[in-house]
């Protein structure tokens, strides 16, 4: 029988972030343009599969959505309490949005949870010009890599609007938690390049373990 | 115009970023015709009712008679404040959609009526919407445009970023932001003011939304640390130990505080999660209530779904019934969850409540704070100084535990004594009368 494990993941990050879109589309395939702001937090689940050769697991993903609204974060010591992943997302094309990142990474690293894994996730690439989109980065890529390293913290990007990079993202939190080491998550470096389209060989190549 | 995206460090923009800026720009502009457009008819609001405002499912649905009966008491306005109860009986049995707006601003008049109350709010010319709106904006501006287009994403009279409904819900966010610049915006009161939106103009609307934050006192909860709501969380909790101790002692065990859950539905007053239907409903007995109503509908969402709830089980699943399946059940239980709240008395223990939470948090307060320190040696003083302290508290709350608990016995010893007493006095009246 599959082992099956329980994990607490949180979701912080400016207003606006995309936050809630990255779980609506993971847990329900769906993109809207407007979603509502959460109030509080949002709770949501899924069930990952790992399969390596003969080995199997089953995570449970047990998500918490906050509230992106600086007032509520008196709140958020109550949603991250326990987290054993913390994704940390922020608007590619915002550069307020990605300054908001350091006070979180402060906020888990310093106060609390030393044992919460982190991952600085940049959303929205569909609107990035480099994609087709209209806009600009607001921050390198090397300037996050390079910030990512330091706080030995995981770098990916995603697109809520055209699926893309989400559950690769899912599927790193939950292989990460259940130490699936055979299979290396994939490094810094690579987890950039596992989110530019039709780069299917490194997709293949992470779907060895999951 | 200002934009948005003025905060990046300018570069040359290219042509699709142009083109956006434009259409933005653009759009920008018709939405600020409109607001004059409005301004000029103001007093006199020319609201078509077929741009779907009132797009919700009305539960019950309205009667003829509930029609008469509303025209009737609101007819006798004049003659000074009606009854309370009159008025409990009458949002009990239920309140037409197309008359909700015109009966919520009533129950306001007749809340400053009924005990000769002013409004916290200085009611002056200076603090009505045009007055408000014609001053400089805001620093919340980002944040209420931001949320325009996210309250009620799929309702049809808030779809568009340049229709009626968008427009008044910013005039009406803007315009408090500038009244209360300790409130400002906050994350949920957008909510609030889109409910009152869809059932007045803006005028009313924004008196309505200065009743329920100043005169009800729902800013509070509001404001920067966020005190009142911890507060609120407190009260629930405690409020559901008294009421319904078996859920109490469920969540408990599964670590679920009330602000896991019950978070939105103060700050939103339901309406981020429950179905429209339900959440008007709310709002008649808050403009009745206050805040006791939010209370009072929350305990009985507890009670009326204890079962569900005590049968999760774990963790994740018990909040799942909490947060998911409590809103998309809540419709077909909605005369029993409203008929027990209106007849739910809790303000004494409310108040009594608060003062427990204040007492509480002193307690914590005065354990001596742990300074952040390099040293190694100096910080295991420190925790060993605060466990001692701790365990002091800890000895001394045990003490009182074990003094309440002999109190208890003797009192209850004492009603044994009473009720054998009483037996004995109506067996000699018994006696009494036998011989008489």
């Amino acid at each position: 029988m599959d082992e099956v494990h329980t994990t607490k993941v949180v979701l912080l990050g400016r207003t606006g972030s995309g936050k809630t879109s990255l779980i609506v589309r993971y847990i329900s395939s769906v993109f809207s343009e407007n979603v509502k702001p959460t109030i509080g937090a949002a709770f949501s689940k899924k069930t990952v599969q790992l399969i390596h050769g003969e080995e199997r697991k089953q995570v449970v993903l047990a998500i918490w959505d906050t509230a992106g609204d600086e007032r509520y974060e008196s709140m958020a010591p109550l949603y991250y309490r326990n987290s054993s992943a913390a994704i940390i997302c922020f608007d590619l094309a915002d550069r307020q949005s990605y300054n908001k990142v350091d006070f979180w990474v402060k906020e888990l690293v310093e106060k609390v949870e030393q044992n919460c894994k982190l991952y600085i996730c940049g959303t929205k690439t569909d609107l990035l010009a480099e994609y087709g989109g209209p806009l600009k980065r607001a921050v390198g890529p090397t300037e996050v890599m390079a910030y990512a390293k330091k706080l030995n913290a995981k770098f990916v990007e995603t697109s809520s609007k055209s699926n893309y990079g989400i559950d690769d993202l899912f599927k790193l939190v939950a292989a990460d938690f259940a130490g699936f080491t055979l299979c290396e998550a994939p490094p810094i470096e690579d987890s950039l390049r596992l989110q530019e389209p039709n780069q299917t060989d490194v997709n293949e190549k992470s779907s060895c373990c999951f | 115009l200002p934009s948005d995206s003025d905060t990046r460090p300018r570069k040359p923009r290219d042509r699709e970023e142009l083109r956006l800026l434009w259409r933005k720009a653009i759009q920008q502009q018709i939405a600020i015709i409109r607001i004059q457009k409005k301004n000029k008819y103001n007093g006199h609001p020319c609201d078509d009712d077929d741009d779907g405002k009132l797009d919700y499912e009305e539960i019950p649905i309205c009667t003829q008679e509930m029609y008469q009966m509303w025209n009737d008491i609101m007819a006798k306005e004049s003659e000074g404040p009606l009854p309370y109860h009159t008025l409990v009986a009458a949002v009990k049995a239920g309140i037409p959609k197309t008359l909700r707006g015109e009966i919520w601003n009533f129950l306001r008049r007749q809340y400053y009526a009924r005990d000769k109350r002013q409004s916290t709010c200085e009611n002056s010319e200076e603090n009505s919407l045009t007055k408000l709106l014609e001053k400089e904006t805001t620093n919340h501006h980002h944040a209420i445009a931001l949320d325009l287009g996210r309250t009620f994403p799929t309702h049809k009279y808030f779809l568009s970023q340049v229709g009626n409904g968008q427009v008044a819900l910013r005039n009406v966010l803007k315009a408090y932001a500038l009244l209360d610049s300790e409130v400002g915006y906050c994350q949920g009161l957008s909510f609030v003011a889109a409910i009152l939106i869809m059932h007045m103009d803006e005028n009313d609307a924004f008196e309505c939304f200065k009743y329920i934050l100043y005169d009800l006192h729902l800013r509070d909860q509001y404001k920067p640390d966020m005190a009142a709501l911890h507060i609120q969380m407190y009260n629930l909790s405690r409020l559901i130990y008294d009421y319904q101790r078996d859920v109490y002692q469920n969540l408990d065990q599964n670590e679920i505080g009330p602000s896991l859950y019950a978070a939105p539905w103060f700050l939103t007053l339901f309406a981020s999660q429950f179905p429209l239907g339900f959440v008007v409903r709310v709002l008649d007995l808050l403009f009745l209530d206050g805040i006791e109503a939010i209370y009072k509908i929350s305990l009985m969402l507890i009670k009326h779904f204890a079962k569900p709830i005590l049968a999760a089980g774990s963790f994740e699943s018990t909040i799942d019934v909490l947060k998911q399946h409590l809103p998309s059940m809540v419709q077909d239980h909605l005369d029993a969850i409203l008929e027990g709240a209106a007849s739910l008395e809790i303000s004494n223990q409310l108040k009594s409540f608060e003062i427990e939470y204040h007492v509480l948090h002193e307690e914590m307060l005065s354990a001596p704070e742990l300074i952040p320190s390099d040293s190694a040696d100096s910080r295991i003083s420190q925790l060993e100084s605060l466990n001692q302290h701790l365990k002091r508290q800890n000895i001394e709350l045990v003490d009182k535990l074990a003094n309440a608990r002999s109190k208890i016995n003797k009192f209850d010893e004492t009603i044994e004594l009473m009720k054998v007493n009483e037996v004995k006095l109506i067996s000699r009246i018994q006696e009494l009368q036998e011989e008489r």
